[in-house]
């Protein structure tokens, strides 16, 4: 299996939440953050030299001191009667074939420990305003989930967005994994907050999205969430995007703010005032606008 | 090898050699095939393995570098010096570790490797003139003691910077070690202006540590006219050009330049060169 373990405690039926980075590490820093506020433990390992090269080398005296590869770490907590298991990533594998591999040794694991649920989270790109609060896309890997999830306010079904009748795609290890578990015959769920999409073309989280992905978890793992950290950071990047905002030409402000027009409500019975056609000329003048002078931007 | 190896044997006689020298084409100076070419063609080489390309390459079309096609190549050579054993080669786009671990398979368990050398020419900001030094990085500590005496640097330290990676060396040098083959990493300085063409003078130190090391007696001469070839030509080129004139002499003077300055220098040089 590749698994280095270093514990392996019993486990009742854990449900496993995973994680690796992706647009703006959403569904990492959702994860994580959980996983730090329950003070996870760290069992086991998947090793990582066949999926990854390394990162780093060190060499002291000319000696080839160790090279140090992306982790894959496995973490458990029990919490009251209930088991979970935490798998975080470093990094996904880049041929398509290794990650098919990744996907099934950590649902070996997962296996190996009893599980029958797998959650995996990320971004979902969406035509909204910075200002707007983002939803949580639910995406289960059968029909019976949609029962038995625990409905959150601010989550929702793909087929409940307008325009996508609940078609997508789910890129690398979190849509992946859940379509292996399926395989295998069991839960899988994706959650994906909600990103706006000229946010979603730069490297930066978006703890907002991360926040609301942290929440709807909690809620179906039967647990109290604390997004105090993630609200913090929410915060801080507010006032990063508001700056930014503030220093782009008023011409491509204006198109952004056309956005705020897209409320929820509206979106399922009508179509917004953004277009396909809108949507690709603000992608079109920010990417003018940082070409033409990144330097205008801190 | 099994029937499964991505590396498949040309030849099965005339295999066995303590020692592999690796050499990944387009290091800094073309430095490591440069020499394994040179040792190829004083010494008489007989490829007798090749891997499999396309598990480790990306095949749906080809690069174009220098006006001319490119095509990834992993093969092995045996000389007609039963000491050494040549592997020369593209790194992988993919599945690295796999790759190096079918070179280790076939050299230990077919022809009873106990040491590989890697050879590479690292880019440095010095002068041409300078004399080249060549810095070692080795898997097991016994290793460097054997390696005194060669006028080499052996005390370096070195930590990745943030966006840079590992060398393939290193991954092989730590690959090897899990199975107790010792490896020599051998990084011998290329001047940056010469790093995108060749740098006979660095292969030439190379070739001269590889002779006194395993007496392989291989004729130098070819190798020190080149030098002297380019060393006159990059004096022609001072002279015509007094602005790069005076930028080399800054660098003797160990003077660091700025980078349009550096860029100035590799452009020219590289023009000069390059018939």
């Amino acid at each position: 299996m590749g698994v280095i373990f270093r514990k392996e405690p019993q486990l009742e039926n854990p449900e496993l939440i995973a994680a690796w980075p992706g647009i703006g590490n959403i569904g990492l820093m959702a994860v994580d953050d959980l996983k730090g506020t329950v003070k996870a433990e760290y069992i086991a390992e998947i090793d990582p030299v066949d999926y990854f090269y390394p990162r780093s080398v060190s060499i002291r005296d000319s000696q080839l001191d160790d090279l140090e590869f992306p982790r894959s770490r496995f973490y458990y907590k029990r919490i009251d009667e209930r088991d979970l298991l935490f798998f975080i990533g470093d990094e996904q594998p880049q041929d398509e074939e290794k990650i098919l591999q990744i996907a099934n040794t950590v649902l070996d694991v997962a296996q190996h420990f009893g599980c029958r649920r797998v959650y995996t989270s990320g971004a979902a790109v969406a035509l909204i305003h910075h200002t707007t609060n983002p939803r949580v896309w639910v995406v289960p890997n059968s029909r019976q989930l949609i029962k038995q999830f625990k409905w959150h306010d601010n989550a929702i079904l793909m087929s409940e967005i307008e325009g996508k009748g609940g078609q997508g795609n789910i890129t690398g290890l979190n849509g992946l994994l859940l379509g292996v578990a399926r395989q295998r015959g069991m839960d899988g769920i994706c959650l994906l907050g909600e990103v706006p999409i000229y946010i979603s073309q730069f490297p930066v989280p978006y703890p907002k999205a991360s926040k609301v992905i942290l929440e709807v978890l909690a809620m179906n793992l039967g647990m109290e969430a604390d997004a105090s950290r993630l609200d913090e950071m929410a915060r801080g990047m507010d006032d990063n995007i508001q700056r930014f905002f503030e220093r782009i030409p008023e011409e491509i402000r204006e198109r952004i703010d056309q956005l705020k027009q897209v409320s929820h409500v509206e979106e399922q019975d009508h179509p917004g005032p953004i277009t396909e056609e809108d949507k690709k000329t603000i992608m079109r003048d920010l990417e003018d606008f940082f070409r033409g002078g990144s330097d205008r931007i801190e | 090898m099994n029937r499964d190896s991505p590396v498949k044997i040309l030849k099965e006689e005339g295999l066995q050699a303590n020692n592999l020298f690796v050499a990944w084409n387009f290091d800094a100076g073309n430095l490591g095939s440069t020499v394994v070419n040179y040792l190829h063609d004083r010494l008489g080489a007989t490829e007798f393995a090749e891997f499999d390309l396309l598990p480790f390459f990306q095949l749906s079309g080809v690069s174009v570098k220098g006006d001319i096609v490119q095509f990834p190549e992993a093969r092995f050579y045996s000389c007609n010096n039963d000491s050494f054993l040549t592997f020369r080669g593209d790194g992988p786009d993919r599945d690295h570790y796999g790759f190096l671990k079918s070179i280790l398979d076939l050299v230990e368990h077919c022809c009873g490797v106990r040491q590989i050398y890697t050879v590479g020419g690292i880019v440095s900001l010095m002068s041409h003139v300078h004399p080249r030094r060549i810095s070692v990085v080795v898997n097991d500590a016994q290793l460097k003691d054997s390696l005194q005496g060669y006028n080499l640097e052996t005390s370096m330290y070195y930590q990745t910077r943030p966006g840079s990676r590992p060398t393939l060396s290193s991954f092989l040098a730590w690959a090897a070690r899990k199975r107790n083959i010792g490896t020599v990493n051998l990084w011998v300085e290329v001047p940056f202006y010469l790093s995108g063409v060749d740098d006979p003078r660095a292969g030439r130190r190379m070739l001269a540590f590889l002779n006194d090391r395993f007496g392989l007696g291989v004729d130098l001469s070819e190798v020190d006219s080149k030098v002297s070839i380019q060393s006159d030509k990059l004096q022609e080129l001072r002279e015509r050009q007094p602005q790069i004139g005076e930028y080399m002499t800054m660098l003797e003077r160990g003077i660091t330049l700025s980078n349009e300055e550096n860029d100035k220098l590799m452009q020219e040089v590289a023009e000069w060169l390059k018939d």
